[in-house]
């Protein structure tokens, strides 16, 4: 492994000329100082205003947005605005934590079944396609029936339902990988399949799976949000973003912008990953830009 | 010559047979592991499934009933005996909430999923083709802020998940400007604003790939011919676009059924639409486990069942579909 961290270290070094000024396009700025934002609220949000946001104000309910509440009150009189960025930070631990279990299980499967050959090697594929076309929130729900409602059946289900993902992107990476010459010249050599791994097809799948990590995040981020929005997720008094959302679904007339906040700040974290991970990609491989 | 072409039409009828057959046993192995996925569901419910539906101080008479209405009181192989059996003849049991049958509840709730899903395909099929033709013939000169306007706009729309999508159409449509209704079923008006929620994002992704091919077809020799001939833009584009560019529309909208029903699930609290996936979403959070089998097992199979006929639509419109498989 570290042999492996190694060679990335030197190929990036070594193409570190090349890669100068892939990172400064106006949307790769844009994405690394959003995440950088997000990451910062999660730290810190929780601890400079987690008291604030609780604060009820039974006389000023479903304010409208103004200069005191920037997004106005919730129906405790709550202001939407703090809770939004209190949020942040459990929105985005259960987006890593679903994004792990996804990653583990689908980097894992991929890699057994990329590094077979032959009958098992299709079959695999097979099953991972088939798993790939069923819709993933059908089998997160299945999931959340059998753990239960909460934050740890939520994570846990949408990470078992986007392994697939990972798995045939690892699947494709691999097989495409281990069919280049080098591969075989290594193995005609004699190097054994566990070297043949660690000096060339992981250091050579690396990248593309880095950039698919940083996408799914994303995809992680909104699947979460989407089962706590259906009631499935974080219960109060804990709050993510998903959660939010369904309480300002229940009084869109009356409040709109307690809607619409969590809305956009699920999209915005949602698109700048994605971004990122576009950006993550041109960083790694300057050929495909 | 005759013989060559029998021999080249029974070639092509075992290809289609191989090719059947291949999608149809995969079609049926999905359902089997559905079928006991969902068996299994209830028995790997840590602790005691009753319980859950019971809640903690249930009384010991009304938890062994309900296990006894779960199947859990019998020899594991009768359980699921009785299981396949029951899903064969479209018996699911009965609600633990309502007491209604879950085949009951399936018919009563089908018509909004269906209503809005199928008015999502047409504004995919229709307004993916229409912006991506559009664009394409648009962008055909060198015209980089309208190409950058659109791939940022499409970008940004099909990346946004339909719950989200939805919420923002609320508050701009029925909020905002209150053209339309929100909550409910019924009317068709009522159903324009989910669909759009379902659709909006696949057809902006359909958009982007007809221009690309709209782009690729427009450089075509064939279309430099028929341009130098006066063909009328009409004929231009009946006789020589629109056929070549629907071929990559067709797996998009194969794919679809799988999207929509995934996003029917969430976008139905959003617009308190009765349907199939807000009826998932409640047997999910009270733990009414034969509503949850019976609609994971129902909209399990319509997204095999159309997946499949688009799959064969594919292989008849493109035979080189079928040749991928078959090899």
């Amino acid at each position: 492994m570290t042999q492996t961290t190694s060679i990335a270290l030197a190929a990036l070094r070594g193409r570190r000329s090349r890669r100068k000024g892939s990172f400064a396009t106006p949307t790769g700025i844009l994405s690394i100082v959003v995440t950088v934002l997000l990451v910062l609220l999660a730290i810190f949000a929780p601890v400079l205003w987690q008291e604030a946001s609780l604060e009820q104000d039974v006389s000023n309910i479903f304010a409208p947005p103004s200069t005191e509440h920037w997004v106005g009150t919730d129906e405790l009189g709550r202001d939407i605005l703090l809770r939004g960025l209190v949020a942040t930070r459990l929105s985005l631990v259960l987006a890593a934590l679903s994004l792990c279990i996804a990653v583990a299980l689908g980097v894992t499967l991929g890699l057994v079944v990329g590094l077979a050959r032959g009958r098992w090697s299709s079959f695999g594929g097979g099953v991972v396609d088939a798993w790939l076309g069923f819709p993933a929130i059908l089998l997160a729900l299945v999931i959340v029936a059998i753990v239960g409602p909460g934050p740890s059946g939520a994570f846990l289900a949408i990470g078992i339902a986007f392994s697939p993902y990972f798995a045939r992107m690892t699947m494709t990476l691999t097989t495409s990988v281990s069919e280049r010459d080098y591969v075989a010249a290594a193995r005609l050599a004699g190097v054994p399949r566990r070297r043949i791994f660690t000096r060339y097809i992981a250091p050579n799948i690396g990248d593309s799976l880095a950039t698919a990590i940083f996408a799914g995040f994303g995809e992680c981020l909104v699947a979460v949000a989407a089962l706590s929005f259906l009631g499935l997720g974080t219960r109060s008094p804990e709050t993510d973003w998903g959660q939010l959302l369904t309480e300002g679904v229940k009084n869109i007339y009356t409040a709109p912008a307690a809607a619409a906040f969590p809305a956009v700040l699920i999209a915005l974290a949602g698109i700048a990953m994605a971004l990122l991970g576009d950006v993550v990609a041109r960083a790694l491989n300057p050929r495909r830009s | 010559m005759t013989t060559t072409t029998t021999v080249r039409a029974r070639g092509s009828t075992m290809q289609w047979a191989r090719f059947l057959l291949i999608r149809l046993v995969r079609a049926v192995v999905v359902m089997v592991v559905l079928v006991v996925v969902t068996f299994a569901m209830v028995r790997l419910v840590p602790g005691d499934p009753a319980q859950r539906i019971l809640g903690m101080n249930a009384d010991p008479v009304a938890l062994a009933a309900t296990r006894e209405r779960l199947g859990l009181d019998a020899a594991w192989l009768t359980q699921f005996a009785d299981y396949v059996n029951g899903v064969l003849t479209f018996d699911f049991g009965t609600s633990f909430q309502t007491g209604e049958t879950v085949s009951k509840i399936i018919a009563d709730r089908v018509w909004p999923t269906l209503q809005a899903a199928l008015l999502a395909i047409v504004l995919v099929a229709v307004g993916g083709l229409l912006v991506g033709l559009w664009a394409g013939v648009v962008t055909e000169r060198r015209r980089p802020v309208t190409e950058a306007t659109f791939s940022g706009i499409t970008g940004v729309i099909g990346i946004l998940p339909p719950y989200l999508l939805g919420t923002l159409l609320v508050w701009l449509f029925a909020v905002q400007l209150q053209w339309l209704p929100v909550a409910g079923s019924g009317s068709l008006a009522k159903a324009i604003l989910p669909a759009m929620a379902l659709g909006l994002a696949p057809m902006a992704m359909l958009a982007r790939v007809v221009r690309v091919e709209t782009l690729t077809v427009l450089g075509q020799d064939y279309m430099r011919l028929a341009r130098s001939k006066h063909l009328p833009g009409i004929r231009l584009f009946t006789d020589h676009l629109l056929p070549n560019v629907l071929g990559p529309v067709l797996p998009i909208l194969g794919a679809l059924s799988a999207t929509l029903i995934g996003g029917s699930v969430v976008i139905e609290r959003v617009f308190a639409r009765p349907g199939l996936g807000e009826e998932l979403a409640q047997g999910v959070q009270v733990g009414d486990f034969p509503v949850v089998q019976g609609l994971v097992i129902f909209l399990g199979g319509v997204v095999v069942l159309t997946s499949f006929i688009a799959d064969v639509l594919a292989a008849i419109i493109d035979p080189r579909v079928r040749r991928a498989v078959v090899r």
